[in-house]
């Protein structure tokens, strides 16, 4: 069997898998949906009416309401799996079979990641075809075929890049007893130094320049400009290859970890 | 008398395990402190763009930051381990070995794990808080100052019966978390004041869903005017909410249905 034909039967018995719960998964999504928008809502209306403008940074509260309906699924997107899914492997005691298995660990691991990050997809796009036909979005967003292309294009390495990024943190489970909050802490500074929380082009203009050397910018704030159409194809092409550079250290820092670390597990879990 | 004899073991146990994972304790640590960081450099950059917020301006906003810092940091040492053992022993039908105990199994579940490694947060926490106050360039009364500390413990135990009531659907919908991912989303709700609210929603967060009482109220009794409808609110709000959970749990309880539930 192919790898390619490998990683398509893991990616699609996780989508099964995934599925099993779906009442929750929905009532999940619909209610962080909702809270998330609310939210954003009301601070940001607060704020533009405190200050009597109709435009901040570029943005207008149409812009800003839809920037907070597709950025914490664009995150989530790009979490795939919670913390703890190489992790509890290594203390559970359940890695024996990705050792014995004839495939590679990464292959399993990226297949299954992909899964559940193709799972908000579905979810993305609803959200934006329902927002778009009751808003008016035609200033905010320019749908077509090639821009909606080029931001999944992006979707799928920031969430490469990201697997890479929390398996570093994931495999220090080699020798931590736990590392359950390392991965909160990359969620955090992703979330914030990204753009999730806030807009980036709202930081100061020194914050920025630092945040320029920082693969943060590129997973978030990056896939939002590209889904606003904010872009050109330079720029495009420019961080995507910022973002693959990154992702390529983090896959040889967090293989080297791997090689290093399978020789420290014992087998039994902890 | 039985149950403070039986929460000193708890905190023993709890104190000794956590001595056994130390890097996990600075971690932690580590996390909690990113956490504050960024709540504060959040509010920051906002008000780059905008001298008052719900009618506060950054002094004054600061101490409604400490002052959901604290909540969290309470809730986190004191009842966030246990909330994310709750709905995996609903689950797995391990709640039935708690059952048979001789104390209230709700009780038992709460508090038996206390988190020693947040412990030291909720210190950090407490000098956050009291920084902020002693920084205000105005003047609180004790009074008020006291008044505001014990609202906010009052609004850690209306975050921790929320945060169950929404772990508790577990019992019907058998999934492996619960609505917790819809709780985590409507707690941000608690970090922002609730004024900038207006409507219905308003209401909502005051009434139905308290999210937005927990911190603002007590940051309105010291920054704003003092008065009982502060006071009974919250105490009010946080009573219901405990009758609401307890109701819950009995009911669940009800459908429970041990290792096939």
């Amino acid at each position: 069997m192919s790898a390619l034909s490998t990683f398509k039967n893991i990616y699609f018995m996780e989508l099964r898998k995934l599925i099993t719960y779906r009442a929750d998964f929905w009532i999940n999504f619909l209610g962080q949906t909702v809270f998330s928008i609310l939210i954003a809502f009301y601070l940001w209306t607060s704020i533009f009416e405190s200050q009597g403008v109709d435009t901040i940074n570029g943005f207008t509260l149409n812009k800003i309401f839809f920037y907070y309906l597709i950025v914490p699924i664009v995150f989530r997107l790009q979490q795939g799996e919670t913390i703890g899914a190489i992790s509890g492997d290594i203390y559970e005691g359940r890695l024996n079979k990705f050792l014995l298995y004839p495939l590679s660990f990464y292959l399993y691991k990226i297949a299954t990641y992909l899964a559940h990050s193709s799972f908000f997809i579905f979810q993305l796009f609803a959200l934006t075809i329902i927002y778009s036909v009751f808003f008016d979005t035609k200033n905010e967003v320019n749908f077509t075929f090639i821009n909606l292309f080029l931001f999944v294009i992006v979707l799928i390495v920031s969430s490469i890049t990201y697997f890479f990024l929390n398996s570093i943190t994931e495999l220090l489970a080699f020798w931590a007893d736990n590392i359950w909050s390392l991965g909160v802490v990359t969620r955090f500074m992703t979330s914030f130094f990204g753009g999730a929380i806030i807009p980036i082009s709202f930081f100061p203009q020194w914050a920025l320049s630092i945040l320029d050397y920082t693969p943060f910018p590129y997973m978030i704030n990056f896939p939002m400009k590209v889904f606003f159409g904010e872009y050109t194809l330079s720029t495009y092409f420019q961080s995507l290859t910022i973002l693959m550079m990154w992702m390529g250290l983090f896959a040889v820092v967090s293989n080297s970890i791997w090689t290093k670390g399978k020789y420290q597990y014992t087998g039994v879990g902890i | 008398m039985r149950y403070i004899r039986l929460y000193a073991y708890f905190l023993q146990f709890s104190f000794s395990k956590a001595m056994q994972f130390r890097l996990d304790f600075c971690f932690r640590i580590m996390m909690d402190c990113l956490f504050y960081l960024i709540q504060f450099l959040f509010f920051n950059v906002l008000y780059l763009h905008t001298n008052t917020l719900a009618g506060w301006d950054m002094d004054q906003m600061s101490i409604f930051i400490a002052g959901y810092i604290f909540i969290d940091a309470l809730h986190m040492t004191v009842f966030s381990t246990n909330c994310w053992w709750f709905p995996i022993y609903i689950n797995r039908g391990d709640l039935d070995y708690y059952l048979t105990k001789p104390i209230s199994t709700l009780f038992f579940l709460s508090v038996r794990e206390f988190a020693a490694n947040s412990f030291v947060n909720l210190i950090i926490a407490s000098v956050l808080l009291a920084t902020m106050i002693s920084n205000y360039p105005g003047e609180f009364s004790s009074f008020k100052i006291i008044g505001f500390v014990v609202l906010l413990v009052f609004g850690t135990l209306m975050y921790f019966f929320m945060h169950l009531i929404f772990l508790l659907s577990v019992f019907w919908s058998g999934s492996p978390r619960g609505f917790s991912d819809v709780f985590f989303a409507a707690s941000h709700v608690m970090e922002r004041p609730l004024k900038i609210f207006k409507g219905p929603v308003r209401f909502t967060f005051l009434y139905i869903l308290p999210f937005g009482v927990m911190a603002s109220y007590p940051a309105s009794f010291l920054l704003e005017e003092a008065t009982w409808e502060i006071v009974l609110t919250v105490v009010g709000m946080t009573f219901a909410l405990f009758c609401t959970s307890l109701f819950i749990w009995n009911r669940g309880l009800k459908v429970y249905s041990s290792a096939s539930s």
